[in-house]
């Protein structure tokens, strides 16, 4: 049972089919990568999955629950939780305030008026364990902000699994993570497949051939290789679209 | 209360205006969304009680709650419209719907007495059960009054704020796709905003009518939603809690000090504002900013 499912899945943009009839089925507890050129659609894809585009066709379930015309936040308290290539976080709020308002939004308090947020121990704790687990402890009280980009890239992750997801999009972690801390990131994404499904968008191949169960190649919207890293490594139609790009498969 | 004696009415005025900002605030500053239209809820809550005291009874309670009320609900109204619009789009259509507003209250003589207003009504006593009804007409009794209604709504939007869901609004104003992204629906929560933004707005309208015994279309008027964006971000709302407190009491000082002066007030309110905010963008509190938390 696989735990996304998407059937002939189209979002077309003024004539250009940007995801071009997506048939997926992502398996429970693995880490699939969709790699492609710039422009292939894989961020379109993410923006579909979550509710933030609605499809031109198709459909997508979640375990056996269509998901398909749901807003986003609704998808999001079923379980998808997502991270952006371009930082999301909130700048003028501290690390530990950051995480407690995701904390929050999962334990259902937002809508209490006036008790002090400082008294909702269930919150708090649930915080301090996110911050253990992100490593982020020792910076609680530094600004987002003030944060350096690694670790604001490490809190943007955070703030996508305080919500206790079961899928988790990632896009593009490691985006201007200098190159020895890319290291850290990728162990850490490789991690967290341990106890949820990851959905990885990632440039870099080294960190898509190293921790990836399952690569998806997307091209102009369409898929078009899929299988494990050795596999996409020697498939010859994936070698024709990098070839003379940027991108070189190692 | 040595130091306002003789000046009770205008302490009264300025503690009102500070509840009206102070409600808007909560909107621009802990929300994020600029209004330029909120003197509309505040005159609808100005009508709302002088209605009820003209047509219906002349109780306190009664028609500050109906100012309230009334302002609260097409504040309701107006966001459930607006509350999807971001940025230059969500202010302008703020101003739209204030003017509208404004025109509806200019017009409409059978209900609102048009460009002439409402007048004739007092401030009937305050009357709490097991105490003898206290006269509100004697200026230094009005003023404790407003003092009171003042503070009691100036703790239930501190402990908003400091609330899991003024969390959530401090979230949609940093980062609103991210908010939604956590699970939040924030069309919802700038809605909510909205509407206690524009209760609170309506309870100072109320209080003003009161005041003055009298409403007048003009209290609807665009320039007045710029003088209540002026007081909070000349005395600091955008980083302090206490900013729109300290900007209600530059504005009505300055209005009656040197409107007393010269009819030109505007010119030199205009001017200091300009001042105020090339020097300290972030107002006058804002230069205590540092201070508190650089910790």
């Amino acid at each position: 049972m696989p735990i996304l499912t998407t059937q002939d899945l189209t979002i077309v943009f003024g004539g250009l089919k940007a995801v071009d009839e997506v048939s997926l089925k992502i398996e429970k507890g693995k880490l699939t990568s969709v790699i492609g050129p710039n422009g292939a659609g894989k961020t379109t894809l993410f923006n579909l999955l979550t509710g933030f585009y609605k499809p031109s066709s198709g459909k997508i379930f979640f375990n056996v629950n269509e998901i398909t015309s749901l807003p986003v936040h609704k998808i999001v308290k079923l379980g998808i939780s997502r991270s952006f290539q371009i930082l999301k976080i909130f700048n003028d709020m501290t690390v530990f305030e950051n995480i407690r308002v995701a904390v929050q939004a999962q334990m259902n308090h937002g809508m209490e008026f006036f008790v002090s947020r400082d008294r909702l121990t269930d919150v708090w704790r649930r915080t301090e364990e996110i911050l253990e687990e992100i490593r982020l402890t020792p910076k609680v009280h530094l600004k987002a902000k003030n944060l350096s980009y690694g670790d604001k890239r490490i809190l943007e992750i955070g703030l996508s699994l305080a919500g206790n997801p079961h899928l988790l999009l990632l896009d593009e972690p490691t985006s201007g993570v200098g190159a020895h801390e890319k290291e850290g990131v990728a162990r850490f994404i490789h991690d967290l497949t341990k106890k949820l499904t990851v959905l990885l968008v990632e440039h870099n191949m080294d960190i898509v051939m190293g921790i990836s169960d399952r690569i998806v190649v997307m091209h102009q919207g369409r898929i078009i290789a899929d299988g494990s890293p050795e596999e996409i490594k020697n498939n010859d139609t994936v070698k024709e679209v990098y070839l003379g790009g940027k991108y070189c498969l190692a | 209360m040595p130091l306002i004696k003789g000046y009770t009415a205008l302490a009264s005025e300025i503690l009102i205006y500070a509840m009206f900002a102070l409600g808007f605030n909560l909107l621009l500053s802990y929300t994020g969304l600029p209004s330029f239209g909120h003197a509309a809820f505040f005159g609808i809550g100005a009508y709302g009680l002088a209605l009820t005291q003209l047509k219906w009874v002349k109780d306190l309670w009664l028609g500050l709650f109906v100012g309230m009320l009334a302002a609260g609900f097409f504040a309701a109204l107006v966001g459930a419209i607006i509350a999807r619009k971001r940025g230059v789009y969500f202010a302008l259509l703020t101003l739209a719907f204030g003017q509208m507003f404004f025109f509806i209250a200019f017009r409409w003589d059978e209900v609102t007495g048009g460009e002439t207003g409402l007048t004739g009504f007092d401030r009937p006593p305050l009357a709490i059960p097991g105490l003898p009804p206290l006269n509100l007409t004697a200026p230094m009794n009005f003023y404790l009054f407003t003092l009171i209604v003042l503070m009691v709504v100036m703790i239930l939007i501190w402990r908003l704020i400091h609330s899991p869901f003024g969390s959530v609004l401090q979230a949609v104003k940093q980062n609103e796709l991210r908010a939604k992204y956590l699970g939040y629906n924030t069309i919802f929560y700038k809605w909510a905003s909205f509407t206690l933004s524009g209760m609170i707005s309506g309870l100072a309208g109320a209080m003003f009518a009161l005041q003055h015994g009298s409403v007048f279309p003009q209290y609807l008027y665009w320039t007045e939603s710029g003088n209540v964006v002026m007081i909070t971000i000349m005395g600091g709302g955008v980083v302090n809690f206490f900013g729109p407190v300290l900007g209600a009491g530059i504005f009505v000082i300055l209005q009656n000090a040197i409107g007393a002066l010269t009819e030109h007030w505007l010119f030199l309110l205009g001017l200091t504002f300009i001042l105020i905010v090339m020097v300290i963008p972030e107002g006058i509190l804002g230069l205590f900013k540092k201070t508190k938390t650089a910790q």
